[in-house]
């Protein structure tokens, strides 16, 4: 099992909460718990995958990080933000398979750092009864 | 290393395993020795609590998201005393006429499938569900189809003192659902089965296995202490599930050429499809899968399914991400959600492999006909959805995938396969099937029509790598009526076997 930091530096987990509000753009609004557990998901999920995956996570971020400097002279996360959400549509859609996928793999990763919260659950109404859910049946 | 001796090992306690133990367990009258082991834990009851991302680490291989080595599907698949039995929903299908026909084992009849069918389904409390207990989330699927004339049905589940928690896929936090966890395993113990659980299987050798205890951080504690143990058997009966019991006779060194070990393997794509109404409807609360609808099964191998997904869930089956994301998962209360099965055929490239660890690598390839019925079933449920009055629907192989109720009347325009991009579009399965396939030439198939695997006398399989061909409709019946059929055969054989 690698530790904390192999998972991440510093400077990559900042970049992923970047990213996570381009995904989920409430996800700016997060407190600095909510912020904290975003990032611990994501760590602890890839923990429990192989090296390789996880290094091809990494990859995948310096790729998305620094690609667009080629064209626009600086880091994704400096580019206006039409052109960020552009290139990750771009991704999203790229006519390589493994860069569609890579990107799913990444952007699900967000979404269970952001979505498996319980309190965000709630802020989306998702409330459900262990149980009791039959006597909200209309 | 730990040795110990039994007459049967039984390894894994799901579907196929829990029905063997329980109908291999009246030898223990007469002094034979049975366990079950059981690589995942056995959970206490307080422990389904519904929390999605906990939950899915605890109960399934690899959380839920096994991925294909073409990184375009993930499958789920359960883990602990119950096995996929303890998060499935619980729907309860006889298998099609045409499809044992299909799968054309000698020996093997429809009638002896459906006459085992018969028998867990009154074991199991199968019945449909009262309407007062279905909810919108369900009764708009209904509605939908029947204003565009299909034929909508009920489907048979298995569940007792249901509390509509809707948690099913994540372990019934009341008890409700009927799994080998609720009964065949409980009905094995009471008659002197041992149920070993925190224990992987390693490899199979002659006559013995090799396994370990390494307990997980959750669950009851386990039977045995941890460590290394070399279990000796005269029967060995390997109920795996599809993946596991493949990857399990890959990395053992049988006696023999297995040519189609791990091959032949079947999943049911599925794709799940999303649709909001302007107003809440209870989708959460509630039995969540109640309705199908298989008029395009024969035509177009596809079966639509009603269901209800978590949060995080849902939000990785969107294929999008960003504001129209978030709009769509405003208020989880106004979804509808519609599961598209696919039915794929037995291709021999689709295989279970295992690396150079052990563990298992499935290289699955979408075949045309899977692809080409997911699409016409993403225009079908499509049309279902704003036939049930939704505002707008998420389709994933569309041009956009975010379609308004404006658009309703082009939906033959915007989806079609040009926009089936795996890779983007989110493609799970949770019917593993095959791997060792029943027949009768070891050149296609790994085991004879009652779970041998040929040429070795000692050793079957009993679970859901049976399949020959996939089942076309929820499996977990027919794996135990085959599971059923290979204790049958150890029974009547238990004299010589067992001697
Ligand atoms: C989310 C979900 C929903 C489903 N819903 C339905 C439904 O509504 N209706 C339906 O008909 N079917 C459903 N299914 C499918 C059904 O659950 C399976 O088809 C069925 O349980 C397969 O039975 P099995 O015995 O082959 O494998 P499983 O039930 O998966 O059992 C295999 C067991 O073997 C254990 N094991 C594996 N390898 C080893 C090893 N090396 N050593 C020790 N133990 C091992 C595993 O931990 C597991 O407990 C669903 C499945 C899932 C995942
Ligand atoms: S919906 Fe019913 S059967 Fe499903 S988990 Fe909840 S109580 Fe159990």
């Amino acid at each position: 099992m690698a530790d904390n930091k192999k998972v991440f530096s510093d400077r990559q987990a900042a970049f992923l909460q970047h990213l996570a509000t381009r995904m989920v753009p409430e996800a700016r609004d997060l407190n600095a718990a909510q912020r904290r557990r975003l990032r611990m998901t994501i760590r602890l999920m890839l923990r429990r995958r192989s090296g390789m995956e996880r290094l091809q996570v990494r990859l995948f971020l310096f790729v998305i990080r620094w690609l667009p400097a080629l064209r626009y002279l600086r880091p994704f996360e400096r580019m206006p933000e039409s052109a960020q959400d552009r290139f990750l549509a771009f991704l999203e859609a790229a006519p390589l398979k493994v860069i569609r996928a890579g990107f799913w793999g990444l952007k699900t990763l967000v979404f269970m750092g952001y979505y498996g919260q319980a309190d965000i659950a709630k802020e989306i109404h998702y409330t459900p009864s262990l149980h009791h859910g039959n006597e909200y049946l209309g | 290393m730990n040795e110990r001796h039994y007459d049967v090992l039984i390894i894994g306690a799901g579907a196929g395993g829990g029905t063997v133990a329980r109908e291999l367990a009246p030898l223990c009258r007469e002094g034979k020795r049975i366990a079950v082991l059981e690589w995942g834990p056995r959970f206490r009851d307080s422990e389904f609590n519904g929390d999605e991302l906990r939950m899915a680490g605890k109960v399934y291989f690899a959380s839920g998201g096994f991925l294909t080595e073409s990184r375009d599907m993930t499958l789920a698949f359960g883990r602990g005393y119950g096995g996929s039995t303890m998060v499935y929903t619980g729907t309860s299908i006889d298998l099609p006429a045409h499809v044992a026909d299909a799968w054309a084992v000698p020996g093997l009849s429809h009638g002896d499938i459906a006459a085992r069918t018969a028998k867990y389904k009154a074991e199991n409390n199968v019945h449909e569900l009262d309407d007062g207990l279905i909810n919108e989330n369900n009764g708009l699927f209904a509605q939908g189809c029947r204003a565009l004339g299909l034929n909508v049905r009920k489907f048979p589940v298995n569940i007792k003192g249901c509390q509509g928690s809707g948690m099913c896929n994540m372990g019934c936090p009341n008890q409700a659902k009927q799994g080998t966890n609720r009964v065949q395993l409980p009905e094995a113990e009471a008659q002197g089965v041992e149920i070993v659980t925190h224990c992987r299987v390693e490899r199979i050798g002659e006559r013995y296995v090799d396994a370990r205890i390494e307990p997980f951080p959750f669950g009851l504690p386990p039977e045995w202490e941890p460590g290394p143990y070399r279990i000796h058997a005269k029967v060995i009966v390997v109920c795996g599930g599809a993946v596991n019991t493949s990857a399990l006779l890959l990395r053992s060194s049988l006696p023999g050429r297995f040519p189609a070990l791990g091959r032949y393997f079947t999943c049911h794509p599925a794709l799940t499809l999303i649709a909001q109404h302007d107003q809440p409807i209870t989708n959460y609360y509630g039995f969540p899968k109640t309705y199908y609808c298989d008029d395009f099964e024969r035509s177009d191998h596809f079966i639509l399914e009603t269901c209800m997904y978590f949060p995080f869930t849902t939000a990785k089956n969107i294929a999008t991400f960003g504001e129209a994301h978030s709009a769509f998962l405003e208020d989880f209360r106004k979804l509808q959600m519609i599961l598209v099965l696919a039915g794929d055929p037995a291709l021999r490239e689709n295989r279970i492999e295992v690396d150079g660890d052990g563990e298992p690598k499935v290289h699955y390839n979408f075949a045309d006909s899977v692809r080409a019925g997911l699409v016409k079933a993403q225009k079908v449920a499509g049309d279902i959805f704003f036939a049930a009055g939704a505002r707008r629907i998420h389709l994933p192989a569309a041009a956009e995938p975010m379609i308004d109720a404006s658009m309703a009347g082009d939906l033959d325009t915007l989806v079609g396969d040009q926009h089936f991009e795996l890779g983007r579009i989110p493609i799970s399965a949770a019917h593993m099937m095959g791997g060792c396939r029943m027949g009768t030439s070891p050149e296609d198939s790994v085991t004879d029509a009652w779970g041998r695997v040929h040429g070795i006398p000692w050793l079957f399989c009993a679970d859901s790598s049976l399949f020959p061909k996939s089942s076309e409709v929820n499996p977990y019946l027919t794996v135990m009526a085959l599971a059923d059929r290979v204790a049958e055969g150890i029974r009547m054989e238990a004299g010589a076997l067992l001697a």
